[in-house]
């Protein structure tokens, strides 16, 4: 019983392979130095509780999630901080972005994963190709 | 002397973000809760000239 417990277990379970996105160059001057996940609590300043933080070092993006997430979960979180990242860290963003508020980044990062699937180097590229960022 | 300025996006497990500026070698930093129904690009500009403004005003510096 236990055996088949841990089976079914594993069967569910799935790797994040987060080394694909170490590095990676985006459209818009943009890359990514890291993904990780951290198990510690995130907290904000005065000791809330935080799913996501990035952090934008010039044109580098250092982001940090949530560990427990699932993969759709990862995948829109992932999508929705390189787009708002991008918008925040681009000197003129594009017209597409500029009057997007906090609801219409996560609108947009459920979008793209429906559109694009599981996020990759390859996928976020295109989601930001899609709202207009420039090679 | 032109110094850096670093952003820092916070995500908060309710659906609020928080923006962080800050000049790493003097420790100074400025943090706004971004206001949900408002431009994230519009808010970014904003806080960022003010930030500007107060490294000006404390370290001298253009930023």
């Amino acid at each position: 019983m236990v055996l088949e417990e841990q089976r079914r277990l594993f069967q569910n379970a799935r790797v994040l392979n987060l080394a694909q996105f170490r590095n990676i160059p985006l459209r818009g001057g943009f890359s990514i130095v890291e993904v990780r996940l951290t198990s510690r609590s995130l907290l904000d300043p005065l000791g809330r509780p935080a799913a996501a933080q990035t952090l934008i070092q010039g044109n580098q993006f250092h982001i940090v999630l949530r560990e427990g997430m699932d993969e759709e979960e990862f995948s829109v979180s992932l999508y929705h901080e390189i787009l708002e990242a991008a918008t925040v860290a681009a000197e003129n963003p594009p017209e597409s972005v500029m009057e997007f508020n906090e609801g219409d980044f996560e609108e947009s990062a459920r979008s793209a994963h429906a559109r694009y699937g599981m996020a990759s180097a390859t996928s976020l590229n295109e989601m930001l190709e899609y709202f207009g960022f420039e090679d | 002397m032109k110094r850096s300025i670093e952003m820092l996006l916070l995500k908060l497990a309710d659906g609020g973000r928080i923006l962080r500026f800050s000049e790493p070698s003097s420790g100074l930093c400025l943090e706004k809760r971004l206001e949900p129904d408002k431009s994230v690009a519009q808010q970014k500009k904003r806080w960022e000239k003010v930030f500007a403004s107060m490294l000006e005003r404390e370290l001298g510096v253009a930023a």
